[in-house]
């Protein structure tokens, strides 16, 4: 019995949110873990997933690059009917929550997406309503697919054990649907799925220049930089940082609101964060309702002082 | 062109959500179009402007689900085909969905599928893409503009989380639709009058459910997770306001 994993990686390193995925898969159920690698080196991060309990590592090298879902799903496709694995778990990212949707609905195994826990009995816990409920979820096929939710698992090491590493060459990947143009923006600072700190602006920086004041606290802070539709849509900002139903669905250790209402597709978006900071200068603002510290205040008058004490305190 | 929505009904973003014999309570709550499958309606609606042909739009729920229809009717879609799940539908459980929404498509002559990339009570994502895959069509999910220089030939932008990919393909095709695609109109009155005339077929859940048809998923408990009520308000200077954000973070959150 096998489960797979993908591991996503950037600039050649792990994000974190792969060695979730390898414990994710530790906690769902006993079977050899086997994590899958596409067209990339494993050189600098072999011994972590060791560490983390992995049994094999296959790397798959492809003739031409992996960009978007439907040639990556391709991949896995021959790769499930070589190796039959019992189970796959994947990232909850637009790309990956294709992949895995596909692969359920071809091999016929139940699929859940967007888990955020796993219970000691193996239930898959997912968020409904934006977070309102929580439903608890069983798998009924015998094998399973699910995506797991950013910074939800915790890491635990496993005693190191030796691991098997495999090398597959995939020949031409023909699908249906034509790659014509990919638009990577170039990210700077913290990755915004990555960041233990989040600090996001709203409407209420009111301007492109208003929004340098985020930016300042999240260096300050070492975090990455967030916004809500509002703020993309008032071109303060690009859409690449988009928090909510729309956009990134994050879990960092802190999330700090500036100047958002909070709508309720914001919430669904960050909800799940471990502390929340609010500043609002409206009272009734419903960001409030989910946030541990609600600071009603002018954001422009508060985040320069913070960001003094920060730095007078480093 | 002849396009199919898949549409679904969602209760309020904004409602409450209460639980009632260990399942979210669908009393006293206000339904909408799901808002995601309402940028694929009016796509659709707007594609068929353009180049001719019908939408229509099919759905699966019980029974009572007229009203969003008529809306549907109203903006501009032509048919429906509803149909209709029983008592024994297995709860969220988009594999047995997706089988039976692809089964009453099957009957269907169409070019183009689109739905909404998600929908805002269960949010799985995953529904349509199962739809696409038993109906053994390419599916480009996330689409927030599509180009339509031949009929029949689809340039998709897509987001991918803040990323824009442009993908090419043919019918038959399923899409589904992110925010910004277009923005819904409002029905007009003619609209509305025209739609109260409009039939709807419908077809029993059971009809369409091929033998061996099972549930994949099963929901074994519902919870709503603790309220954070005690959320501490500061008030206070500028000044007081930033040393309470510092104290927690440091105390608090422990993050310094």
């Amino acid at each position: 019995m096998k489960t797979f994993i993908v591991l996503e990686t950037r600039n050649n390193n792990l994000k974190a949110v792969s060695l979730e995925l390898i414990c994710a898969a530790k906690k769902y159920n006993d079977n050899n873990i086997c994590a899958i690698l596409v067209n990339e080196s494993a050189d600098n991060f072999i011994d972590d997933i060791k560490k983390y309990g992995v049994n094999e590592l296959i790397i798959i090298n492809t003739t031409e690059p992996m960009v978007t879902s439907t040639n990556l799903t391709e991949a896995l496709f021959s790769l499930h009917e070589k190796y039959q694995p019992n189970g796959w778990i994947f990232s909850n990212t637009v790309t990956f929550k294709d992949c895995a949707t596909r692969i359920a609905a071809k091999y016929k195994l139940g699929c859940v997406t967007d888990v955020v826990g796993i219970t000691d009995d193996g239930l898959l816990l997912k968020p409904l309503y934006s977070g309102k409920a929580i439903e608890k979820k069983q798998i009924l096929t015998n094998g399973f697919v699910f995506t797991v939710r950013q910074s939800c698992f915790e890491l635990v090491q496993q005693p190191s054990r030796e691991m098997q590493i495999v090398t597959e060459e995939l020949g031409l990947i023909i699908t249906k649907i034509k790659v014509k143009e990919i638009a990577t923006k170039i990210k700077e600072g913290v990755d915004l799925s990555e960041a233990k700190i989040i600090v996001a602006g709203g409407r209420g920086v009111k301007t492109k220049e208003g929004f340098e004041v985020i930016k300042q606290l999240a260096d300050k802070l070492g975090g990455a930089v967030g916004a809500s539709r509002g703020a993309c849509d008032a071109d303060y900002c690009d859409y690449s940082l988009q928090i909510g139903q729309t956009g990134k669905i994050v879990s960092p250790d802190l999330y700090i609101a500036c100047g958002i209402s909070g709508a309720i597709q914001h919430i669904a978006g960050m909800s799940n964060s471990k502390h929340i900071i609010a500043i609002n200068k409206d009272p009734d603002a419903p960001i409030f309702n989910i946030s541990d510290l609600c600071i009603v205040g002018d954001l422009f008058e508060v985040i320069p002082i913070l960001i003094e004490e920060l730095s007078n305190n480093s | 062109m002849d396009i199919i929505v898949l549409l679904k009904r969602t209760i309020d973003a904004e409602e409450r959500v209460e639980l009632d014999n260990n399942k979210i309570s669908m009393d006293n709550v206000e339904f909408n179009i799901n808002p995601y499958d309402e940028f694929a309606l009016e796509e659709a609606i707007r594609i068929k402007e353009k180049f001719g042909g019908s939408v229509t739009v099919v759905t699966a729920s019980s029974e009572g689900f007229e009203k969003e229809i008529r809306t549907a009717f109203a903006m501009g879609a032509d048919d429906c085909l509803f149909i209709v799940l029983n008592n024994n539908t297995p709860d969220n459980d988009p594999h047995y969905l997706g089988a039976i929404l692809a089964e009453g498509i099957k009957g269907k002559n169409f070019d183009l599928i689109i739905s909404g990339q998600t929908s805002i009570d269960n949010n799985n994502a995953t529904t349509p893409t199962i739809v696409a895959q038993l109906l053994n069509i390419p599916c480009i999910t996330n689409v927030i503009k599509i180009e339509i220089e031949e009929e029949h030939k689809f340039l998709c932008h897509r987001d991918v989380e803040g990323d824009i990919e442009k993908l090419e393909s043919q019918s038959p095709l399923l899409i589904t639709a992110q925010q910004g695609l277009c923005e819904p109109r409002y029905p007009t009155l003619s609209g509305i009058m025209k739609a109260k005339k409009k039939k709807i077929e419908k077809v029993l859940e059971d009809e369409l459910a091929q033998s061996g048809l099972a549930a994949s998923v099963k929901t074994t408990g519902i919870y709503l997770p603790p309220s954070k009520n005690g959320g501490k308000t500061v008030s206070g200077t500028p000044e007081e306001q930033a040393t309470e954000i510092f104290s927690y973070i440091k105390n608090d959150a422990k993050l310094m």
